[in-house]
């Protein structure tokens, strides 16, 4: 009698511990990624995507029906704008750290601005209709008025690549082929700077954009001229990263949407 | 009578065995995709497939043996021209492009010989659990669709076309694998994995 107590006791221990381990290996954190991204856009296009990462199957964050408001903040609270989510699109999965993270856009709604409007730390807070919630750094955004597409500049291609030194998924230069040129350039805008590194050679424009520790991807750039006017080269998507969260370590902000569990 | 019985099994099994076939991948239709040290699945010479079929003819219980030629190799392509649009009328035009594409796949099989493949939901591999016999990093895994939207807005001259071009850089991993059941050969032939890594765009126009 005593025996078979003992062996039952045995199977009850090793039972438990065992769905323990299973319970363990299971139970996955849900969290948000997002990742430090410079955002350039003209006021005639003010529709902005900014991506989340979800881990979580169902997770009220993937739906737009979910979503009361979405701002634009920065980091110190001082600049608030209300913004209109328009979409919330699943775009694809990545491999992370032994967890597959669905990439979410948020698609937003921008107002237009009279001078071109940058936001520094700026992140990105959601309430949610079951009273949650939550705000997310997202990186900078800048939005500036619309320029002429065509001027003294009448362009033939367009791309960029990125720098072989950069350890950053970011276009490093542009590449403008140049068809007419009537003004001399005497600098580029990139949203956030103005830049006088670039040359001409073989009538193809380099623009030499800074490496910095953000995303930058897709965006316009505005070219001025030695008359004091300037030109948009079209927002463009130069690049897309199939892994971008794997090449993006230091860029990256995690967030815990439960770090009770 | 037992030597009758082998050779009429060895038969069997001999003719279970599919003659050189190939499944073609999307990424085998590109305008160019080349290898930057290597051989491309494609580029196996039969006297390749000899030299490393020889790595492969070890017979085991069960399972594959697997000769790599390639792992992680980069590789440079051109897809193809996403659209193209030009203007043969007098006065310029102000043209918006816009497209989504909901099906781009940045993982890409291809296989000879009798290696054939599954699709588990929405996830597509190698028959008899080739993928995890490679031992492939996490960047394989995901093989789930993804939607991209491009939008581009710009002025096209009279008598001038408009081309948008892809290309990019990917990592190709590829040999020969031969799987073994009882220590019968039932499967041998060529793999090949390709995966995109970075895109560019390029965006072109010319006078016509």
């Amino acid at each position: 009698m005593k025996k078979a107590l003992f062996y039952s006791l045995i199977i009850i221990f090793f039972s438990v511990i065992g769905y323990l381990i299973y319970l363990d290996q299971n139970e996955v954190s849900p969290k948000v990624l997002t990742i430090e991204t410079a955002y350039v856009m003209m006021d005639d296009e003010p529709t902005l995507e900014i991506p989340l990462y979800i881990n979580e199957t169902d997770h009220p964050l993937k739906v737009l029906d979910a979503v009361e408001h979405v701002s634009l903040v920065s980091l110190d609270s001082e600049t608030n704008i209300l913004v209109e989510l328009i979409n919330v699109s699943y775009q694809g999965s990545e491999f992370y750290l032994n967890q597959t993270f669905d990439m979410y856009l948020y698609q937003l709604n921008l107002p237009s601005f009279d001078q071109t409007f940058i936001l520094e730390n700026a992140m990105m807070a959601i309430d949610l209709k079951n009273g949650t919630s939550y705000a997310f750094t997202i990186g900078k955004i800048s939005i500036s008025p619309s320029k002429p597409i065509d001027y003294h500049l009448n362009w033939s291609k367009l791309s960029g690549t990125k720098m072989d030194q950069s350890i950053y998924e970011r276009i490093g230069c542009v590449e403008i082929g140049i068809f007419e040129l009537n003004k001399d350039i005497v600098s580029f805008f990139d949203g956030f700077t103005y830049s006088e590194v670039f040359q001409i050679k073989d009538d193809v424009l380099y623009l030499y954009l800074n490496d910095e520790p953000f995303i930058y991807q897709s965006f316009p750039i505005e070219i001025i001229f030695s008359d004091g006017t300037s030109q948009q080269i079209p927002y463009f998507n130069y690049m897309n990263s199939y892994h971008l969260l794997k090449m993006s370590g230091p860029l990256i902000h995690v967030y815990d949407l439960n770090p009770f569990i | 009578m037992k030597i009758f019985n082998f050779c009429l099994l060895a038969l069997v099994l001999s003719l279970m065995i599919p003659f050189l076939t190939e499944a073609s991948s999307a990424y085998k239709s590109y305008e160019s995709l080349t290898i930057e040290d290597g051989k491309l699945l494609s580029d196996f010479s039969s006297e390749d497939y000899q030299a490393y079929y020889e790595k492969v003819n070890k017979r085991k219980f069960i399972g594959w043996q697997i000769h790599e030629v390639n792992r992680d190799t980069k590789v440079y392509y051109i897809t193809e021209t996403l659209f193209s649009y030009h203007n043969d009328g007098y006065t310029a035009i102000d043209y918006t492009y816009k497209y989504t594409k909901k099906e781009t796949k940045k993982i890409a099989l291809s296989a000879t010989g009798s290696i054939g493949f599954k699709t588990t939901g929405d996830q597509q591999g190698f028959k008899n659990n080739l993928d995890g016999s490679l031992k492939l990093s996490s960047d394989y895994t995901n093989t789930k669709e993804e939607s991209e939207t491009y939008e581009i807005k710009l002025k096209v001259d009279p008598g001038t076309r408009v081309d948008l071009y892809i290309y990019g850089e990917g990592k190709i991993t590829n040999g020969v694998a031969a799987f073994y059941w009882g220590f019968f050969r039932t499967m041998r032939g060529g793999y090949e994995i390709f995966l995109v890594t970075t895109q560019y765009q390029r965006l072109e126009k010319v006078k016509i």
